[in-house]
């Protein structure tokens, strides 16, 4: 009987291993919407400044904290976005 | 004893069922849904399945609830352990709930959409918001204030119109030629299948960057030109050549840029001998010169694998 429980997790552990195995590799993109009261200091808290030559990736205009749609930032480059929908709906886009 | 046992087991199903609620049940994760659920079913759509990649990606939703950031952690984790790609994380500002389910609804089908090698990219876009609309008003799940932002969104495009009548079979019947019956949207039937077999064309042959836009150009001229009623559609099925060929030159009076010769099976062949015919005649009777590019594939039919034979014939003006 005793074993029968000790077998049980054993079994759903290899069952549940090779389910994930089989499916198939994803590439996952974490998406944080942020309220215009918490702007500035998730900006500050990622290390994010933005001057005079900052421009959108997508149109080219310059961001500021007013217009600024969408940000992503790698350990290689950080990405710009205005707040036009037309440039924020092409972030997800660029991201991948 | 037993006080203490039923009260840690009170305390696991606690944790547990707030770990589940925060995973499955939370506002991010029916923000998730949303996306998942989209690239799910545009996947499903015929004319778009071919192209259909998009549920390659997937998100996590942090929508800035007190949970959201704990949530996110261990669904890094979880994707971590089944060996999935974490990309970092994008910020989006300011958007209120509705702007949020419009934008992963259409993200997810744009996600499908940027897969399409051989159109131009606004028209790409367009047709994305087109679908994320045309998705939305179909779906009962979605909320009215989502579908009325995506309606807007696609009612604002530049090819609203061209889409819309590529969609419409009443006016597939002002540029099809002796249509077979099975034709109701130009862009589902002919665009989108030829653009995405000729893709996978192109990509076995290892064809280059040039070669690429070459018909990325084509393409883009014959979708607009049949939107414009300057290209036209012949297709060539059970009736005789001299009946074809008075069809063609019919054609090449009326519509300004190019016809677009099309055939399947055992049809082919016809299609084959009526531009044998056409090119016998000298061009200048027609004023024209013609520059012809076949496009050929293989794909079933009904169960069975047929020939699809499409060949641009476009007109070049001879002085
Ligand atoms: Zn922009």
């Amino acid at each position: 009987m005793w074993i029968l429980f000790a077998i049980f997790p054993l079994v759903a552990i290899a069952g549940i291993t090779a389910g994930y195995k089989l499916s198939r590799k994803k590439v996952v993109l974490p998406i944080r919407f942020v309220d215009e009261e918490d702007k500035k200091k998730i900006l500050e808290a990622n290390g994010l400044k933005l001057d005079e030559n900052t421009k959108c990736s997508v149109c080219g205009e310059t961001v500021t904290l007013e217009n600024l749609g969408a940000v992503r930032s790698t350990p290689s480059e950080t990405i710009f976005i205005c707040s036009k929908s037309d440039c924020v709906n092409a972030s997800l886009i660029i991201s991948l | 004893m037993i006080a203490l046992i039923a009260s840690l087991i009170a305390i696991v199903v606690f944790v547990l069922s707030a770990f589940l609620f925060i995973l499955f049940w939370s506002e991010d994760s029916r923000l998730e849904k949303y996306y998942k659920l989209t690239a799910k079913d545009i996947g499903k759509t015929e004319a778009i399945s071919k192209i259909g990649v998009s549920f390659k990606t997937d998100v996590i939703i942090d929508s800035g609830h007190n949970y959201s950031r704990l949530r996110t952690a261990i669904k890094k984790v979880i994707s971590r352990i089944r060996g999935h790609k974490i990309l970092d994380t994008l910020l989006v500002f300011n958007r209120n709930s509705t702007e949020q389910r419009a934008f992963l609804i259409f993200e997810a089908i744009k996600g499908t959409f940027f897969h399409i090698e051989l159109l131009d990219a606004d028209f790409i876009e367009d047709l994305a918001k087109y679908y994320a609309f045309r998705y939305a008003s179909e779906t009962k799940s979605v909320d009215k204030d989502v579908k009325f932002l995506l309606r807007k969104d696609f009612e604002k495009t530049s090819n609203r119109n061209c889409i819309a009548k590529l969609m419409d079979p009443k006016y597939s019947e002002k540029v099809v030629l002796n249509p077979p019956p099975e034709i109701k949207s130009l862009l589902e039937e002919i665009v989108l299948p030829i653009v995405t077999e000729w893709s996978e064309e192109l990509k076995g042959r290892n064809a280059t960057h040039a070669e690429k836009e070459r018909f990325k150009s084509l393409f883009m001229e014959n979708t607009k030109g049949l939107c414009h009623r300057t290209w036209c559609i012949l297709f060539i099925g059970k009736l005789t050549i001299d009946e074809y060929m008075s069809f063609f030159n019919q054609s090449v009076r009326k519509f300004s840029k190019g016809v677009m010769l099309a055939a399947r099976g055992g049809n082919v062949r016809y299609l084959l001998e009526l531009w044998n015919r056409a090119c016998e005649i000298p061009q200048s009777r027609w004023g024209v010169k013609f520059h012809a590019t076949d496009i050929v594939y293989q794909k079933p039919y009904r169960g069975y694998p047929v020939v699809w034979y499409y060949k641009f014939v476009s007109k070049e003006k001879i002085a």
